[in-house]
């Protein structure tokens, strides 16, 4: 058997795989990277894999961090933003529906990723660079080194067997969760969701799907930034929502459509969706508008899946022996909010950073166990008890909404700023910032967890006829410019102290807007937003009336920011807020 | 007694098995040779600690189709 001895060994060559060899390689074209990929290149269009939606944080990975600007701009489609549209009777008049979604254009560039293009010029642009990127190529096993030793990966490459010795050791398996297998690391996650996807090589666009005049001019075009305009409805990522479901609609170039179905495992099993003839059933019932758009195309479909109980977690990923998990084959969430990307480019850029640290001579024992801290326990944990309970939500148009806009604001405030600031590996600003980030994680948890607490109190809201403009609110927008503005290190600081401030300050307001639900609504007075709960006997106990008013050092208008969510509980006071 | 246990047989080393976590098919007569499995080999002939070689699962997560 031919032995083999590299530098750097990735297993798997899909969007982690490819994009963290990239960002070695560009970081240090003197490394030595080995790609094994299990199929061959290039892959298909579009009916590929999923994951197409990216927010900021990806975004910025792939185009700043990565260079990749230009095949962004030229290759993939603008992604306009997030809309939901809640359920409305039968589900058959879309102008009916509570629709949120941004009304204009939102300050910075999203995307709609063909998987299959963008892998393929992944590939190419990691073989430019000098990558070793060898295609149909199966590991059959993996032996990982302790100490100072060489982890040893058995490959299997046109009937010949290759073992591969190699100082660095990187898992991008995906679903195949290789090393997290190997070396009994699988940590179940609590969210039990599954999914159903397809693609068709048809436009469908929900903004055809009603000729209302009033429904039609409530949002701006999309405006590209080069005198170029679009239809802000098409190029978003659409969800379609009910109690316990939503259905996504993703544009992709070449009027190609993603369409997915994804489910609360407690609402709808697998079993009543695992095939195109059960998922086109479904959403006949469901989602009649999406059926009557797709049915007519589906001799066209070109392909189909579906994943049950898709989320899982990882007790390790980054490993002082010098093995590395990123993607999926380490974490993965759900895909409501697209998170997917933002966590390869997360855990690519740790790993980049040890490896090219450690290659250096440094001793980077320490630095591992802090990544694996902040990664594991900063940043997916927390993430989780963003989905978990959630899809039930959906059913209740009031209190998703502000979920969805109080998750944003918190993501744009706290992980998408250490991101698009470029600080995820400075250590002395993730110091200086240390105990807000665990306040605002904190946070996150009580006020994840308030939004369920109030759900379990009012439950499903079915409503009629109404729009809320999100994401372009003066203070989300601003959260969202400011992701690109430059700052030193001490503006970040103080516009961190500032951001968590008011998050604070929209979750008592959210608070106060849930408690008018409750049969003996509270006077107004200081609360502390850690101990919000919907169960009046606990609030002494958790200290809910212990605060003292903390005014904002950079307050901002909280009717101006949550004002249409009143609309909920007193229709007059929406109508005169949006006027 | 033969031709009652030959169509046993036969659909025992026949039988497809269905990933339930994610819909891989796996079918005897290709086998998985790049996870070890020659064509050829019954679902219950399959090792326990083989894992589908799209998603991972377990031979636990397969049923028969």
């Amino acid at each position: 058997m031919a032995t083999d001895s590299r530098e750097v060994v990735v297993m798997g060559g899909g969007l982690a795989g490819l994009c963290i060899a990239l960002q070695l390689k560009q970081r240090d074209p003197d490394i030595d990277v080995l790609v094994l990929e299990r199929s061959e290149h290039p892959p298909p269009r579009a009916a590929f894999k999923v994951g197409e939606s990216t927010v900021e944080g990806a975004v910025h990975h792939f185009a700043e961090t990565l260079g990749l600007t230009t095949w962004l701009e030229e290759e993939q489609l603008r992604k306009s933003g997030l809309r939901f549209y809640f359920s409305d009777g039968d589900n058959t008049d879309i102008a009916r529906r509570v629709e949120i979604g941004p009304s204009q254009t939102l300050p910075v560039r999203t995307y709609q990723l063909d998987r299959g293009t963008f892998e393929e010029r992944l590939g190419k642009l990691a073989i430019e660079l000098g990558v070793e990127f060898a295609q149909r190529c199966v590991v059959r096993d993996v032996t990982v080194a302790e100490g100072d030793g060489m982890h040893r990966v058995s490959v299997k490459r046109d009937g010949a067997e290759t073992d591969i010795e190699t100082r660095y050791l990187i898992d991008a398996t995906g679903r195949f969760q290789l090393l997290k297998r190997k070396l009994d690391l699988a940590v179940p996650a609590p969210h039990k969701a599954n999914a159903t996807w397809f693609r068709i090589p048809r436009r469908v666009d929900v903004g055809t799907w009603s000729d209302d005049a009033d429904w039609q001019a409530r949002n701006e075009p999309y405006n590209f930034g080069d005198g170029r305009t679009g239809d802000i409805r098409f190029h978003a990522t659409i969800h379609l929502v009910g109690h316990g479901w939503w259905v996504w609609l993703i544009p992709l170039a070449g009027d190609i459509t993603s369409v997915g179905v994804v489910v609360d495992d407690r609402v709808f099993p697998i079993s009543e969706l695992n095939s195109l003839e059960k998922t086109m059933a479904w959403m006949e019932e469901h989602e009649p508008q999406a059926y009557e758009a797709i049915a007519p195309h589906l001799d066209e479909v070109m392909d189909f899946k579906f994943l049950r109980h898709y989320s899982h977690n990882c007790e390790r990923v980054f490993s002082p022996d010098r093995w590395y998990i990123t993607g999926v084959a380490g974490a993965f969430h759900d895909p409501l909010f697209s998170v997917g990307s933002d966590v390869i480019g997360w855990s690519n850029t740790f790993i980049a950073d040890l490896i090219l640290r450690e290659r250096a001579g440094e001793d980077v024992s320490s630095r591992v166990e802090l990544y694996n801290d902040i990664f594991l326990n900063r940043y997916v944990a927390p993430m989780f008890d963003v989905f978990q309970d959630k899809y039930l939500l959906m059913g209740n148009p009031q209190i998703f909404s502000l979920y969805v806009h109080w998750s944003t604001a918190w993501y744009w405030s706290v992980l998408a700023n250490f991101i698009l600031h470029d600080k995820i590996t400075d250590l002395a600003v993730l110091a200086s910032v240390e105990d807000e980030t665990n306040r605002a994680i904190e946070l996150l948890r009580a006020v994840q967890k308030f939004f369920v607490d109030w759900y379990q109190v009012v439950g499903n809201s079915e409503r009629t006829d109404y729009f809320i403009p999100i994401f372009t609110h003066p203070w989300s927008n601003r959260l969202l410019r400011e992701l690109k503005e430059e700052w030193t290190n001490e503006e970040f600081a103080e516009k961190f102290r500032n951001n968590l401030a008011n998050l604070e300050h929209t979750a008592c307001e959210i608070f106060w807007m849930a408690v008018q639900a409750l049969p003996n609504p509270l006077e107004r007075r200081p609360i502390d937003p850690y101990a919000i709960s919907m169960d009046p006997s606990r609030w002494e106990a958790d200290g809910l009336f212990d605060a003292v008013e903390r005014p904002s050092p950079d307050p901002i208008d909280l009717d101006a920011e949550l004002g249409d969510y009143h609309w909920f509980n007193d229709p007059a006071h929406g109508e005169l807020a949006r006027t | 007694m033969i031709a009652l246990h030959r169509p046993f047989m036969t659909s025992e080393s026949t039988q497809q098995w269905i990933c339930e976590d994610c819909g891989f098919i796996y079918d005897p007569a290709k086998g998985d040779p790049d996870g070890g499995i020659p064509p050829g080999t019954a679902f219950g002939d399959i090792p326990d600690d083989w894992v589908c070689p799209d998603c991972g699962a377990t031979k636990r997560d397969f049923i028969q189709l």
